[in-house]
């Protein structure tokens, strides 16, 4: 029984990952010193990420569609876990400026349209760093999915934010 | 007609489930949900992409939905249905039947599905694996959420 597999070749798209995890990596703590959000909003911002992009993953990209897949092969290799952990990373970025520009109103249409174009931009960037191959998918699909996920993903911040306000009340 | 029979199913644990007195606060059911489809995502993607004489889906689309939705709600629901029992405070012998009720009903779930011709189980699976993998499943995420608890109640009181 294989747990994971390693990469074929270590070649562009595992170093391009390495890359993005160490720039975000830098990038993060920079931005939560700046304004800093509670601790139980990112982890359950981040976990949100995570679920989403499985949820997708599992129809979309594991069998019996394979419509796409990640890095060298087919199989679930170490370095699609790595590209897993750069979602929620996105995720954070686009929640600290959604909060820290209080964005209300017709400007979060406006915000999520713009996430879901630079979404897009990252996934076709990925397409030439050959992290994602693409069989029976077309990058115009993943603009509805990036959309969607972008609005739920909002929801679920005024969600968490409120329950959170809400457990805090009821503790004093 | 699975689809239907799971979704309707499905939908009377959820109502039921949502009425129920909880311990459990709404963040961390949320925060249980999303491990569960996190991890359970992660298994699944290792066991049916690596592992192909382990375990193999029925390629219908109906199948595929079912199997879905049954991954999104039906197990999630169970699980931390289990998980707020669990925190109840009860005792130890009380504990250690829940944990036998509810990691055997999820083992028999997975029968069921065999059953229901949505997964097929192939020549190196074996009962014991199934018991593993819910075993070690439920139990990971019980700890994560007692992790969670700690970081949540710290906040709320000192924040």
């Amino acid at each position: 029984m294989s747990i994971f597999s390693l990469p074929q070749k270590f070649d562009f798209n595992e170093w391009f990952i390495l890359a993005a995890m160490i720039v975000v990596c830098i990038y993060i703590p920079l931005l939560q010193k700046r304004f800093p959000i509670p601790i139980i909003i990112i982890i359950m911002m981040a976990l949100f990420s995570l679920a989403l992009e499985k949820a997708a993953d599992l129809i979309f990209e594991y069998p019996p569609y394979n419509f796409y897949y990640l890095n060298d092969k087919i199989e679930y290799e170490l370095f699609d876990l790595f590209v897993c952990f750069l979602y929620p990373a996105s995720g954070y970025i686009f929640i600290y400026f959604y909060s820290k520009w209080n964005i209300r109103g017709l400007f979060v249409f406006l915000y999520a349209l713009s996430w879901s174009v630079i979404a897009i931009g990252c996934e076709w960037i990925s397409i030439l760093a050959r992290i994602f191959i693409y069989r029976d998918w077309n990058l115009l699909y993943s603009y509805p999915i990036y959309l969607i996920s972008l609005y739920l993903y909002i929801v679920f911040y005024h969600f968490v934010l409120l329950h959170f306000s809400q457990e805090k009340k009821s503790q004093f | 007609m699975i689809l239907s029979i799971y979704f309707s199913s499905a939908l009377i644990l959820l109502s039921f489930f949502t009425v129920l007195p909880k311990k459990l606060t709404l963040l961390e059911i949320s925060f249980c949900w999303m491990v569960i489809v996190y991890l359970y995502g992660t298994v699944m993607a290792n066991v049916l992409l690596n592992n192909p004489t382990l375990l193999q889906m029925n390629p219908k689309l109906y199948y595929v939905w079912t199997f879905a939705f049954n991954r999104f709600i039906f197990l999630p629901i169970l699980i931390i249905w289990f998980i707020d029992l669990y925190s109840r405070g009860y005792s130890l012998s009380i504990k250690i039947v829940l944990t036998a009720v509810f990691i055997n009903a999820l083992v028999g779930f997975e029968y069921l599905y065999e059953w229901l011709k949505i997964v097929q189980h192939k020549e190196d699976w074996n009962i014991g694996l199934s018991y593993i993998l819910w075993g070690s499943l439920v139990w990971s995420i019980y700890i994560l959420n007692a992790c969670f608890r700690k970081i949540l109640f710290k906040k709320v009181k000192f924040k």
